[in-house]
């Protein structure tokens, strides 16, 4: 038996067919889905979903527009419009490279291998009237001998989004646009919510190749001052020996971020890299509002969705 | 696969776009000056977390940590040696160690574990 979202769940990806990283774990999980592609990536991705054993789970969904260089955002925004057109009030956006998911409990991460998972987050962000935007936190941000809440409010959304249907604000921006979309959300006074018991188990900025990777960051060399915009090269960036990124890689995206939010946002070098630093104690009493008719009495002390923890004789393998 | 939904917006892509910090009726302005020094964390995630999966992660730091100093190679390898024969014949001591834990961490242990749906 295996419980399923409730709401749809897209997955924008490009130029990954060869590797579906998302999709292969959902497809683990049992978990339909979507994936959006753009017309010129069909063929790869309707034979990787062959190759990949996965066709029973994914619906390829083809958005009508390619090569557009805007980023990931207007596919995003594609898929929120085709959830609507399905009747849905929410939807899931996920990354194309997110290779597993966990639960954060008792001092271990460990892998779960069923959709009860988004179930529980969406019944969570039901309760409540202004939670336009929730997702999972990062298992790599999670030290296993620490002390965490199961989830933290009015903080960024990356990579794995539970989003309102009627959320006031679009995907927007080439570049950061789940920063932007977060920080459009928290000004509003409304709140987002990172989950800290369930965790997405993301591949690193700029290792999987296709997608941004290949759009942006390995193809630029720094950001133009008076416009805004990227300094590109004709090839690929070889990334140097001994080194994880493309250093001048991120600094538009930094940039971008710190132009359109600059109250909150600055770039900073850090770790080899550009990166932006974004202020969220302004956004710290932004209040949950719970919906009237939720009376959080009703509810049993726990409620633990069926999940149970098993041991397996081998690790977990792929499709 | 469809693509009869039409994109109900213009994407904007920002590039060039620089907001101003200066406008003092900003939403961001607003909300600094309603700031009220509500400490909601641990109480508020407790009093709201009913009826959903337990959830209990404390701290849990190793009781101590000790860091051994080697005056040269020759040391270091004899200290790996011995460990490896009287002390713990699963951990395997290299330079590139950075910490180990005792008795030994088996990671795979954690890797055979998965949280599954119950069947009833």
């Amino acid at each position: 038996m295996t419980t399923n979202p409730r709401y749809p769940v897209y997955i924008v990806s490009k130029g990954r067919a060869d590797s579906m990283i998302t999709s292969r774990s959902l497809s683990r999980m049992k978990v339909p889905h979507n994936i959006v592609i753009e017309p010129q990536d069909l063929e790869p991705y309707e034979k990787a979903l062959d190759n990949f054993n996965i066709r029973p789970y994914v619906t390829l969904l083809v958005a009508p527009f390619s090569n557009h260089g805007d980023g990931p955002g207007r596919a995003r925004n594609w898929a929120w419009d085709h959830s609507i057109s399905q009747g849905a009030t929410s939807h899931w956006v996920m990354d194309d490279n997110i290779s597993d998911f966990y639960r954060l409990h008792n001092n271990m991460r460990i892998r779960v291998e069923s959709g009860v998972m988004f179930r529980v987050c969406e019944d969570f962000v039901d309760r409540f009237e202004n939670v336009p935007v929730s997702g999972l936190q990062y298992r790599f941000f999670i030290a296993p001998n620490q002390e965490y809440p199961a989830y933290v409010k009015n903080t960024r959304i990356y990579s794995c989004n539970l989003i309102r249907n009627d959320c006031k604000h679009r995907w927007r921006g080439r570049y950061n646009e789940d920063t932007i979309l977060s920080l459009d959300v928290l000004k509003d006074g409304d709140c987002t919510i990172q989950f800290n018991i369930f965790l997405q188990g993301k591949c690193a900025t700029q290792t999987v190749k296709g997608g941004n990777t290949t759009e942006f960051y390995h193809a630029e060399v720094g950001v133009d001052e008076t416009t805004g915009e990227a300094i590109k090269t004709d090839k690929l960036i070889a990334v140097e020996k001994g080194k994880k990124y493309n250093e001048a890689g991120t600094i538009a995206k930094s940039k971008m971020l710190a132009d359109i939010h600059p109250d909150v946002s600055r770039v900073v070098w850090k770790y080899d890299r550009w990166h932006h630093y974004v202020d969220y104690s302004p956004f710290k009493n932004n209040k949950l509002i719970l919906k009237k008719d939720v009376d959080l009495n009703s509810y049993s002390k726990i409620n633990n969705y069926g999940l149970e923890l098993k041991k397996f004789i081998t690790p977990l393998s792929c499709l | 696969m469809s693509n009869e939904v039409k994109e109900s917006t213009k994407y904007e892509s920002l590039i060039g776009v620089k907001e101003s910090t200066d406008d003092d009726s900003s939403p961001l302005s607003q909300l600094m000056s309603e700031i009220e020094d509500t400490d909601s964390s641990e109480k508020e995630w407790k009093k709201m977390w009913v009826g959903m999966p337990e959830f209990n992660q404390k701290e849990n730091p190793p009781f101590k940590t000790v860091y051994v100093h080697f005056r040269n190679k020759e040391d270091f390898d004899k200290f790996c040696k011995l460990y490896k024969t009287a002390v713990d014949e699963e951990q395997t001591i290299t330079v590139k160690t950075k910490s180990m834990w005792y008795p030994h961490l088996n990671r795979e242990d954690n890797a055979l574990l998965r949280w599954i749906e119950d069947d009833n």
